[in-house]
């Protein structure tokens, strides 16, 4: 044993140690030629940034003070975006007509940024957590395809309902409607997750196998029930499916806010998180409640996932984006800084993309396409990579 | 002190554990050893509430384990499972102060560092404390996680096959650290071991099983026979004695 830690002791400097002395003045020589005639400018900022960020990845807080400085530019550019002229217009000739444009802009601007915000926490919380206890990074609830479940019930309230007792949807509007999608998905997710709750990790792959299933047969029940549908009834459904970030289920926002914070203080403490991402047994083994504890996990990320839905309409690939950029940002495994990275990432994500929406391309596109779009490909990424560590 | 009593567990038709009944004793290493599939790992995993049984009860200390509230019994059982692989990246430091959660609950204080700083020392890896535990070899892992282990500070420790994967030098060590750590210690330390000379040389008390059924619990010395050993691993051998210790031949025999 203690021959061993001589030679670890010894691995960690150089292999060349033997006589440094002798090695030094060619060495320096060496590396005074190559950057003789001075590198190009982009390959000297590229190596600063590098060392930026390595250092920026031993201090976590830092890094997530950047990020938000960073979103909160991104939030106040959408708001004010092409208003600055108003303001001074209305400095320079006092006319009410420049303030009522500001007023009437900034009010329709709002609601998305509220959106953004509880939508990101949403998302990123319930796609760490929800890692956390699969053990799986590739794996989040809406590539599970949860969303596919909420637009079911959507489809058959009214289905069932519409041509009958029409009275009955009118009930079923905002927030007793939201309640009860809350309550059927929550009931969903945890039959879904059953196997989860025994079988620890091994449970993933069924996990995945059930619900593809499940949201296939989801999906196509929804399409056809869609196609019996009368016009008219299609019409409300159509005003649920297209909730989007320009334009969020606002009767539903206070509610959202209040079960996404209660979900949240529900939530068991980053050092358990963190204890339970060594495993089911080793936390079992620490003094872990596994079955209670996952069971609450998995009611809290059904409750999110529910309450991002309502609000903006499904967004499949954002958890996956946000949850995965922030792990490769961080490199730390404590959830005390994973979860706020996560809920950033995913923000500055819609944030950017709204922007782009709103103010560039002027509503030519919708933000899910671009989302998934790049979501995807680091998807497909992400597989790959997989792939090439386990070969 | 750990207490059996007609535990059995059945995978489908096939029972794993057959109305298995013995008594742990403690302050010593007891091997668990057997062929494979006879149920030592199964056994460990009931003992350290990681599987349930179908019917018979595990006793601690006196009390039927599932009395014990989880935050209670992790500070009296500590649980090294087989195979770990772990899917964060962390630094070995940091694996072994999850063994101070069950007293801390993740708020470290000086008397948690002091202990970590124990069991680091205890496997010889305070010089490499910082190093990524994927960056390291088979033997170093098993060290880290035993480190693990030993921080949590409980009375008694169970093992699952820690010796897996690992070459002669390197599951020389581990036994020769646990041995020294008991007999320093006094704690009870349960072992699945499937060599049954690493079990003799270092354990006080040998537990045999064989297709789910107990057939032995005796002494380490009683149990290096050559009919002992035939019955329990269906297996040729003979036993040479050198040094005044017995070992087992079974290799080309």
């Amino acid at each position: 044993m203690h021959k061993n830690e001589v030679n670890l002791a010894n691995d960690e400097t150089s292999p060349l140690d033997t006589s440094p002395n002798a090695l030094e003045p060619s060495n320096a020589g060496l590396v005074e030629d190559n950057y003789k005639d001075e590198p190009p400018w982009f390959k000297r900022l590229f190596t600063r940034f590098k060392a930026f960020t390595e250092s920026l990845q031993k201090r976590p807080k830092t890094l997530l003070i950047l990020l938000s400085v960073f979103l909160l530019i991104l939030l106040v550019a959408y708001l004010f975006y092409g208003l600055l002229a108003d303001v001074f217009d209305y400095r320079a000739t006092g006319d009410e007509f420049y303030l009522n444009i500001l007023r009437f802009s900034l009010e329709n601007r709002y609601p998305t940024i509220f959106a953004i915000i509880i939508v990101a926490v949403c998302v990123g919380y319930s796609t760490v957590i929800f890692q956390t206890v699969t053990g799986a990074r590739i794996l989040t609830p809406g590539v599970l395809g949860f969303e596919n479940v909420y637009m079911f019930i959507q489809t058959a309230l009214v289905f069932l309902m519409a041509s009958q007792f029409v009275g009955v949807v009118y009930v079923l509007e905002g927030n007793a409607n939201y309640a009860f999608s809350v309550v059927l998905m929550v009931i969903f997710s945890l039959l879904v997750f059953l196997p989860l709750l025994t079988r620890g990790s091994k449970g993933v792959f069924i996990l995945l196998l059930v619900g593809i299933i499940l949201s296939t047969l989801f999906a196509s029940l929804t399409s056809y029930m869609m196609l019996l549908i009368d016009p008219n009834d299609f019409d409300i459904i159509q005003g649920r499916m297209f909730a989007s970030f320009t334009n969020p289920n606002l009767s539903v926002m206070i509610g959202a806010t209040v079960a996404a914070v209660l979900a949240i203080l529900f939530t068991p403490s980053t050092r358990v998180l963190d204890v339970l991402s060594l495993g089911r047994e080793n936390a079992i083994g620490l003094g872990i409640n596994h079955k209670i504890v996952v069971l609450r996990i998995l009611v809290i990320v059904s409750i999110l996932v529910a309450v991002s839905t309502v609000l903006v309409g499904p967004i499949m690939f954002l958890g996956l984006l946000a949850a995965n950029l922030a792990y490769q940002l961080i490199k730390n495994f404590r959830h005390k800084y994973t979860i706020p990275a996560a809920i950033l990432v995913a923000a500055i994500f819609v944030a950017l993309g709204q922007f782009l929406i709103y103010h560039i391309v002027t509503m030519q596109m919708q933000l899910p396409v671009i989302i998934n779009l790049v979501g995807g490909v680091y998807f497909i990424f992400l597989l790959l990579r997989e792939r090439k560590k386990s070969a | 002190m750990f207490e059996i009593k007609n535990v059995t567990k059945a995978y489908g038709t096939r029972k794993v554990l057959d109305n298995v009944s013995l008594t742990f004793p403690t302050g010593k290493i007891t091997s668990l050893v057997g062929s494979n599939g006879a149920g030592k790992s199964t056994l460990l995993s009931v003992m350290a509430r990681f599987l349930k049984q179908d019917s018979g009860s595990v006793y601690f200390e006196g009390k039927n384990i599932n009395e014990y509230k989880n935050s209670e019994i992790a500070k009296k059982v500590a649980t090294l499972r087989q195979n770990n692989t772990i899917n964060i990246r962390l630094k070995i430091r940091e694996l072994v102060a999850f063994g101070r959660f069950p007293h801390s609950r993740g708020r470290l204080n000086k008397d948690d560092e002091k202990i970590i700083d124990r069991a680091l020392e205890w496997l010889s890896l305070t010089h490499m404390q910082n190093k990524f535990i994927d960056q390291l070899s088979g033997g170093e892992r098993q060290r880290a996680f035993i480190a693990m282990i030993i921080a949590q500070d409980t009375d008694h420790i169970l093992l699952d096959e820690p010796l897996n994967n690992l070459d002669m030098k390197h599951s020389s060590a581990i036994m020769r650290t646990l041995r020294d750590f008991v007999d320093q210690t006094q704690k009870t330390i349960i072992i699945v071991v499937h060599d049954i000379n690493c079990a003799a040389g270092y354990s006080e008390e040998i537990v045999a099983l064989k297709d789910g059924k107990l057939v032995l619990q005796a002494p380490a010395n009683e149990i290096m026979q050559e009919s002992v050993i035939g019955e329990v691993f269906d297996v040729k051998c003979k036993i040479v004695e050198t040094g005044g210790r017995r070992m087992c031949v079974y290799h080309n025999v």
